[in-house]
């Protein structure tokens, strides 16, 4: 329980600034939504004009994004590249920056398993994560229900939201296990950043309709909130595997750290 | 009964060597003194017995138990001062403590304020503001707070000034007149010379020698300077138990093991000018073993 109120108190600085950033930048793309609602008709002209790659690239797509829901979707599915960042961050983070920052020596001579110790760390990882969500959640509610009349099902809108949280889970757990597999981590953003726009870019390549096989391969996609919205809810077999890969990098990691050299 | 056991314990790091077929015990109640120059493996050695690396071959027990499966139970009762302390920053020295002490099962609060007393310590100030001697407090003070039946020391006066120094000994003093085991890694001489009952002399990642202090001195070296008239062949002091020769001008300097009455009548063949016979300190022994490679 120390382990996980102290890091806790370790992220209040970085969960604040990501809860604050990811909430204006969705405050500002719900302001968007009016004028689309407005004049539809003209602003489909208007992404027609603009390669599909693109579109796809952004998360728009033609036949979701003049509808509330849909327009959410296209939101959820943008904030999306950036709560992963925020996932994969932390997982590569918490256990490497003890050695980083030397503070290994202190807190693995204390009399605490290290397993133990990992799982209090991923607990308040999680935390941190579930924070952020709801103030997503209820951020993006509360401006999407200012910025439109239409009446919408909470329930999917619930459904849509959600997929921000599923998908940082996956990249949580790849990102810890990354961190855990090689040697020595000098630039945790580096690596964060670096695994998350490659798989981002690969996703937006491969992947363009929820039945495309590719859907398979590009974590992103698992979630996609367009899909979500497009199929009224889930795609179960995603949901399952997904949540076979996060136990198994979890369990992995978990084994890995047991048996770590502790270096300087 | 043994605190500390270590049979051939052998750590390589890929292919580059840490310790090979380490082995000796630490007696409950001692001070154990772990000498050895840089990059001899002392730190692998305690890196080891806390469970922070994974032996390649060969075992480490502490109280008994397995220092890298059941860390967890041995750490109860272990204090460790690395030689090097880094702590959270933004944290404030009372709270950093306090999370050291939350690890442990019982009150710590008011060993913390009577070592903070002792070591003269501001626990209100944040790491980050401390200076390389004052973070070494808090880790003396962060490794003793659970009053711990074993004590790690890996370097550990490093960055003190001389009268807190003194302090920290007769801190560890105190400690093990209660019964408490001291492991206290060191390359200064003087300071195991000081506190320590046996000393372990690690190089190039082997034991090379475990001997009492008493014993270490007492194997009757001798340091014997003399000062002649003429010259003296290159070789004339060339016999058994001589070691450590040097020679300038006049003057002759060596070690000396070994049957005192033959050194003796060969000097007194000689016409000599002056002569001194003492006991070497620990660190010309020392330095006899580190050089000789034996």
């Amino acid at each position: 329980m120390n382990v996980y109120l102290h890091e806790l108190k370790q992220y209040r600085k970085f969960t604040l600034i990501w809860v604050l950033s990811l909430c204006l930048l969705i405050i500002l793309l719900m302001m968007m939504y009016p004028t689309i609602e407005q004049d539809a008709e003209s602003f489909l002209k208007l992404l027609e004009n603009y390669p599909e790659e693109l579109r796809y690239a952004l998360g728009m797509y033609i036949e979701n994004i003049t509808s509330v829901l849909g327009f959410c979707a296209f939101i959820f599915s943008f904030t999306m590249l950036l709560t992963t960042i925020q996932a994969m961050i932390v997982g590569v983070n918490i256990m490497t920056k003890e050695v980083r920052e030397k503070t290994a020596d202190f807190l693995l001579t204390k009399p605490i398993s290290r397993k133990a110790l990992i799982i209090y760390k991923i607990l308040a990882s999680l935390t941190v994560f579930i924070i952020t969500n709801i103030f997503i959640y209820l951020v993006s509610l509360i401006s999407i229900k200012l910025m439109s009349k239409t009446t919408f099902d909470v329930g999917l809108f619930t459904q849509i939201a959600f997929s921000l949280l599923l998908t940082q889970l996956l990249f949580f757990t790849l990102g810890l296990f990354i961190s855990l597999v090689l040697k020595k981590v000098k630039s945790p953003l580096g690596i964060s950043l670096g695994v998350v726009l490659l798989l981002y870019a690969l996703s937006t390549l491969l992947v363009k309709e929820h039945n495309d096989v590719t859907r398979y391969l590009t974590l992103y996609k698992y979630f996609e909130p367009n899909f979500i919205f497009m199929k009224n809810g889930y795609d179960v077999p995603f949901i399952i595997i997904g949540m076979i890969i996060v136990t198994l990098l979890f369990i992995l990691s978990l084994a890995i750290y047991d048996k770590k050299d502790i270096s300087v | 009964m043994s605190v500390i056991e270590i049979n051939n314990l052998t750590k390589y790091y890929g292919k580059s060597r840490g310790i090979i077929d380490v082995s000796f015990n630490v007696e409950a109640g001692e001070i154990f003194g772990f000498i050895g120059p840089n990059g001899a493996g002392k730190s692998t050695t305690i890196r080891t017995l806390l469970g922070l690396i994974k032996p390649t071959s060969g075992e480490a027990l502490i109280f008994g138990k397995d220092c890298f499966t059941e860390g967890k139970e041995i750490l109860k009762d272990v204090g460790y001062l690395p030689s090097e302390v880094f702590y959270y920053e933004g944290m404030k020295v009372i709270d950093l403590l306090k999370y050291s002490a939350s690890f442990y099962k019982k009150d710590c609060s008011r060993r913390i304020y009577e070592l903070a007393e002792i070591m003269d310590l501001d626990l209100n100030k944040r790491v980050e503001e401390l200076s390389f001697g004052n973070k070494k407090k808090v880790g003396i003070v962060q490794g003793l707070l659970h009053e711990p039946k074993l004590i790690i020391l890996d370097e550990p006066t490093s960055g003190l000034d001389p009268l807190m120094q003194q302090k920290f000994f007769e801190l560890i003093r105190q400690e093990n007149q209660k019964g408490v085991t001291v492991f206290f890694s060191s390359h200064i001489l003087s300071e195991v010379q000081k506190l320590c009952n046996r000393v372990g002399i690690i190089k190039e990642g082997r034991i090379v020698k475990i001997e009492t202090i008493e014993n270490l001195r007492s194997e009757n070296y001798k340091r014997i300077i003399v000062e002649t008239d003429t010259v003296l062949s290159h070789d004339y002091f060339n016999i058994e138990g001589v070691s450590d020769f040097t020679t300038n001008n006049h003057t002759y300097s060596f070690l000396y093991k070994g049957d005192i009455n033959l050194i003796i009548k060969k000097i007194s063949s000689l016409n000599i000018k002056n002569i001194t016979i003492h006991e070497p300190d620990l660190e010309e022994i020392f330095m006899h073993y580190y050089e000789k490679g034996e």
